[in-house]
């Protein structure tokens, strides 16, 4: 094996032109891979979180207990766990929805009757959200001859309005005082983020079964207990369009790794071809079949290694540039040499590799030696 | 008597071709000694680089018997190669040289190659004692891109001879050679035998070249026609 890689090295030496030009053009090609892997990666996270943003965490679902369960507090708990647990969805929020109440002080018509939220965190402690902020809306209630100032609700802005939905928020220190303004009762639910679109019957399923004693008990059908609907946007054409995005990226690198592996397959066989004398005398001469795979292999294998090592050169010279343009430019945190990148060049460059010995050596192997050496040749 | 390097019995080969089988070969008996000199002559077409190439192992003949050194010559290509590796060196009209190399790199291919297992050292000394042998000590380390067609073929000998070969089968050596350089080509070949011991079957239609060989052996339509020890 040593004695082959010193017969490559020296006429590889002698006549260097074509193996330079296939590890710059290899080299090439896997900046190109990178760049676009990332520009994918980042555009992708990008779309991503505008989706999100603007249509809600994909596959969220709400779950809302029937009133009469209003007072079954650790039952509630119990069964959302275990719905949560089933699907394997984290709880994002629990929340109590207060019954609808009208302002008692001027200006009474500003936002009419109003339900409010109350929401706490997945284990139940009160959820930290910028009480105060109304969306531009100046307005305070009056329950009782007793005031709410303004500071004590949130109403989600445009940007969280996908996730929180267009309600208004109150400080848990005065859900008291809205409930005990009317007759009516809370809702309880939780907030489950599932990631899939079709799981709305197997939770109202799932919690139903759960449910079944305390519905008899209440005498009522275990479905009048629960009631889920999906509440982020469906925006199936947005993330199509994000998908087919990331599809066109994918097809964009790989078509440029793989045009470079034709090219090094293509020029490869070309010289196996015309050195076919070479191997019809390796074998004349008795030389092993490794030996002449070898040969072509040890080649190949030196172009990939040259052309990644430049390529990875190139791109650690170039990180700290590349980063700081996508931080400036698009406000994105860029980092080429992501693992992703490196899974996903490292089975490209293993299958162009194994091209890149299989296609010649096959052409090789299939020629009688003697056709080539009797052939006339100066 | 010590047996031959090579002896076919009653061989004939048969080609498969789209007008019907061609008998390239038919009933060849023929035994090569060591330290012999033979000169296979005959007209294109004759059968002369098949009888060579069985003989050299490269082929297997459609009937006969092929023995090595006394014993049955494999058949399968793997298991001749092995064969062929370790007794039999081959030299062509084509002299198939890496021009980029010297002559040394391209004498020293076999150990490249794997097929003859020394060290560095001695491969580099083996190959400059082969390159005396045929006249190129001093061109050695000559680019053979920048070497005559003379010295090209006396490199592909050197090279042929690099794996020590009982026997070494040159198929129309002096074909690509001007009359003076074809002489010196059959005066180094024909001279083997007494330099290194080494038994050579060339092939040529060119009778002058044939006249230096011990025995004649006369090719015609896949039989020998004639066989004449000088």
């Amino acid at each position: 094996m040593t004695n082959t890689i010193r017969l490559v090295w020296r006429t590889t030496k002698r006549a260097p032109l074509k193996a330079i030009t296939l590890a710059v053009l290899l080299a090439v090609a896997i900046i190109v891979f990178a760049l676009i892997t990332e520009l994918s990666r980042v555009s992708e996270q990008g779309l991503d979180q505008g989706i999100a943003r603007d249509s809600g965490e994909f596959g969220t679902y709400e779950v809302t207990f029937s009133d009469v369960l209003g007072p079954e507090r650790a039952l509630r708990n119990e069964v959302a766990d275990a719905v949560a647990a089933s699907l394997n969805a984290p709880i994002m929020a629990r929340w109590e929805d207060l019954p609808k109440i009208a302002s008692e002080c001027p200006p009474y018509s500003k936002v009419g009757d109003t339900n409010f939220r109350v929401l706490s965190t997945p284990d139940g402690a009160p959820a930290q959200l910028p009480y105060g902020e109304t969306d531009g809306i100046d307005t305070r209630w009056c329950l009782g001859g007793v005031e709410i100032p303004q500071s004590g609700f949130y109403l989600p802005g445009e940007a969280e309005r996908a996730t929180l939905g267009s309600i208004f928020y109150l400080q848990p220190t005065y859900a008291d005082l809205v409930r005990l303004s009317s007759k009516e009762p809370s809702q309880y639910g939780v907030t489950l983020h599932v990631g899939r679109d079709d799981a709305l019957n197997e939770i109202s399923t799932t919690a139903a079964a759960l449910l079944t004693d305390t519905a008899a008990r209440y005498g009522v059908a275990p479905s009048d207990l629960v009631s889920v609907i999906r509440v982020d946007q469906d925006a199936d054409s947005v993330r199509a369009a994000a998908d087919g995005i990331s599809t066109t990226y994918d097809l964009m690198r790989w078509a440029v790794l793989g045009l470079a592996a034709a090219a090094i397959v293509a020029m490869q066989t070309t010289t196996a071809s015309h050195r076919s004398w070479f191997y019809g005398l390796a074998r004349a001469m008795g030389a092993r079949s490794r030996t002449i795979v070898a040969v072509i292999a040890t080649e190949s294998v030196a172009i990939v290694v040259a052309g990644s090592a430049l390529a990875l050169t190139v791109l650690a010279a170039g990180n700290g540039a590349i980063a700081d343009f996508a931080r400036t430019a698009f406000g994105v945190n860029a980092h080429v040499f992501h693992p992703a990148m490196f899974v996903s060049l490292i089975v490209g460059l293993g299958a162009a590799m194994a091209a890149a010995i299989s296609v010649p050596l096959i052409a090789v192997l299939r020629r009688d030696p003697l056709d080539v050496l009797e052939a006339p040749r100066n | 008597m010590t047996a031959p390097i090579v002896e076919l019995r009653d061989v004939s080969l048969v080609f498969e071709t789209g007008a019907g089988p061609v008998e390239a070969l038919s009933g060849i008996d023929v035994s090569i000694h060591s330290d012999s000199a033979t000169a296979i002559v005959g007209r294109s077409g004759s059968g002369k680089s098949s009888l060579v190439a069985i003989a050299g192992l490269m082929r297997s003949p459609s009937s006969g018997e092929v023995l090595i050194d006394g014993g049955l010559a494999p058949t399968k290509e793997r298991e001749r190669a092995a064969a062929r590796a370790g007794a039999i060196g081959m030299v062509f009209q084509s002299f198939h040289l890496d021009a980029r190399l010297t002559a040394r790199d391209n004498c020293m291919l076999p150990w490249y190659l794997g097929i003859v297992a020394t060290s560095k050292a001695d491969a580099h000394r083996r190959s400059s004692q082969l390159l005396d042998v045929v006249g190129l000590g001093p061109l050695a380390d000559r680019p053979v891109h920048a070497m005559s067609g003379g010295e090209r073929q006396r490199t592909a000998i050197a090279r042929a001879l690099f794996v020590r070969p009982r026997l070494l089968i040159a198929d129309e050596p002096t074909g690509n050679l001007d009359e003076d350089t074809a002489a010196s080509i059959r005066s180094l070949l024909f001279g083997l035998p007494e330099a290194l011991g080494t038994a050579v079957v060339v092939v040529t239609h060119d009778l002058e070249v044939a006249s230096g060989a011990q025995r004649i052996l006369r090719i015609e339509r896949g039989r020998i026609a004639q066989a004449v020890t000088v």
